[in-house]
């Protein structure tokens, strides 16, 4: 019971602290352009930093060559990370930019869903699920990255710190402990960055970030679905619940203050998930006792 | 009487090579694992405290002996990892989620011999490659042969049963090794079917 609540802790006291280090950095090197709340890519470089050092303390070092879909989630998040650093430090043309995020969603789809090409789908079936899927994710990465460059304040980061929260528990409940884990240090990677916009308001999630955050929550939701028991609706729920930060970019939103509306985003977040996660906890208490 | 000499030498003839035919024939034979009557068993220990027992229901595979030349008998079992269970319907679903067994990835567990040696009356040290996971390791099992029969209602008959351990960690099954025990006890009890 220690070492499962040991590795529990570490799996998010590590990327806290890592990714807390690396946006300390970015804001201490960013004082004197506060006013453009524009993060040095330091911040970037810890949040992958930060996820990954969780990633080896939750599922261990992935072996050379890697095996299983979970051992490439480290590379992948990895790239993305390089990616995003690369976004913050330079301006890079958007012809490029979109060149390399569909190279990384084309990876990212291949290496995951490896196996069901493997053992379950035919041709026809594979071909229909890979364009279907690089097209969500292009579009998914497209609209938070727009959100992130409208420098939303807390709204969008706050949006991806709930829905990775309530995502590790959905994985949990879906039959994998260590996705759920996985989940968690995504959610402690983020919470220095939701702690910093929330106590600065002029500052917004890096875009960079958003290469990090979108990989690994991507490759997440799809081991969930296809390799444990996530359910669709609410991979779809998951997906879908960032978005909800465009509310507080609405008419009607800007009524109100600017945090107050900032805030409208991640409330719909949590309304969208917590009534599917209340639903799936239920069930598991509901069903056979089982505890580790 | 020369015709009748003649015919004779042709019977002892062609009755020579029947018999040879069939002796040589019955120095190999081959089994199919008759599924319904083997047993793949496991357990493991759980935080030190108690063991949890379980089994593969979906078994499948082929038995060569050679009475001639044990060394020249093999043994090839399938096990689909899928089939586990242990009496527990959750249990059962993490086994097979990514954490352990990853079933959608690795769908399939293999054992495939490369040495069998007789070390005794009915018992043989087999050795051969272990795959599991995605990671293949060279296992050596002492098995035991229960027994064998011939004709009878089910056919012919071949009984085995060896006892093993292997560590799951040596088959990149890390996930929660201090919790559910890293050494797993594996019993195999097979009955072949003669094809």
């Amino acid at each position: 019971m220690l070492t499962v609540l040991r590795t529990v802790i570490l799996g998010v006291a590590l990327p806290l602290i890592v990714s807390g280090l690396g946006f300390f950095v970015a804001l201490f090197r960013t004082r004197g352009c506060e006013p453009s709340g524009k993060f040095h890519w330091a911040g970037v470089a810890g949040l992958g930093a930060a996820y990954l050092s969780g990633h080896v303390v939750i599922a261990g070092w992935p072996p050379m060559p890697p095996r299983e879909s979970t051992h490439w989630l480290f590379y992948i998040v990895l790239l993305s990370a390089l990616l995003g650093v690369v976004d913050t430090r330079w301006t890079v043309p958007s012809s490029l930019r979109w060149s390399l995020r569909l190279l990384l969603t084309g990876l990212m789809l291949w290496l995951t869903l490896q196996p069901m090409v493997q053992y379950s789908w035919s041709r026809p079936q594979a071909a229909a699920w890979f364009a279907a899927l690089g097209l969500a994710a292009l579009l998914f990465w497209g609209l938070v990255d727009s959100l992130a460059g409208r420098k939303s304040g807390p709204g969008l980061t706050l949006c991806l710190l709930i829905v990775s929260v309530e995502g590790a528990a959905l994985l949990g409940l879906s039959g994998s402990a260590m996705l759920g884990q996985l989940s968690g240090a995504l959610a402690a990677a983020l919470a220095p960055i939701a702690l910093i916009v929330l106590w600065r308001p002029a500052y917004s999630l890096p875009r960079g970030a958003v290469a990090v955050y979108v990989m690994a929550s991507s490759a997440l939701w799809l081991n969930g679905y296809f390799y444990a028991e996530l359910t669709w609706f609410n991979a779809l729920l998951l997906t879908i619940a960032p978005l909800g930060a465009w509310a507080g970019h609405a008419r009607l939103a800007r009524r109100l203050g600017s945090r107050q509306a900032a805030l409208i985003g991640p409330a719909l977040a949590f309304a969208m998930l917590t009534p599917s996660l209340i639903a799936a906890l239920v069930q598991y208490l509901t069903e056979d006792a089982y505890y580790y | 009487m020369r015709t009748q000499n003649a015919g004779g030498r042709i019977f002892v003839l062609i009755l020579a090579a029947i018999i040879t035919s069939s002796i040589t024939a019955s120095a190999a034979r081959t089994y199919r694992v008759d599924p319904v009557h083997s047993m793949a068993l496991f357990s493991a220990k759980r935080f030190n405290v108690s063991q949890i027992h379980g089994r593969f229901n979906a078994i499948s595979g082929t038995i060569v002996t050679d009475q001639d030349d044990i060394e020249k008998s093999s043994v090839e079992i399938e096990i689909k990892t899928e089939s586990v269970d242990t009496g527990n319907g959750r249990r059962d679903t993490h086994l097979r989620s990514p954490d352990f067994f990853n079933v959608k990835q690795f769908p399939v567990m293999k054992f495939k011999s490369t040495q069998v040696k007789k070390t005794g009356e009915n018992s043989f040290e087999i050795t051969g490659d272990m795959t599991i996971h995605g990671v293949t390791k060279s296992v050596t099992a002492t098995a035991e042969l229960i027994g064998s029969s011939e004709g009878g209602r089910g056919g012919s008959l071949i009984g085995f049963e060896t006892t093993f351990t292997l560590k799951r960690s040596d088959f990149g099954m890390n996930f929660m090794t201090g919790g559910i025990g890293d050494e797993i006890k594996i019993t195999l009890a097979i009955q072949g079917l003669g094809q």
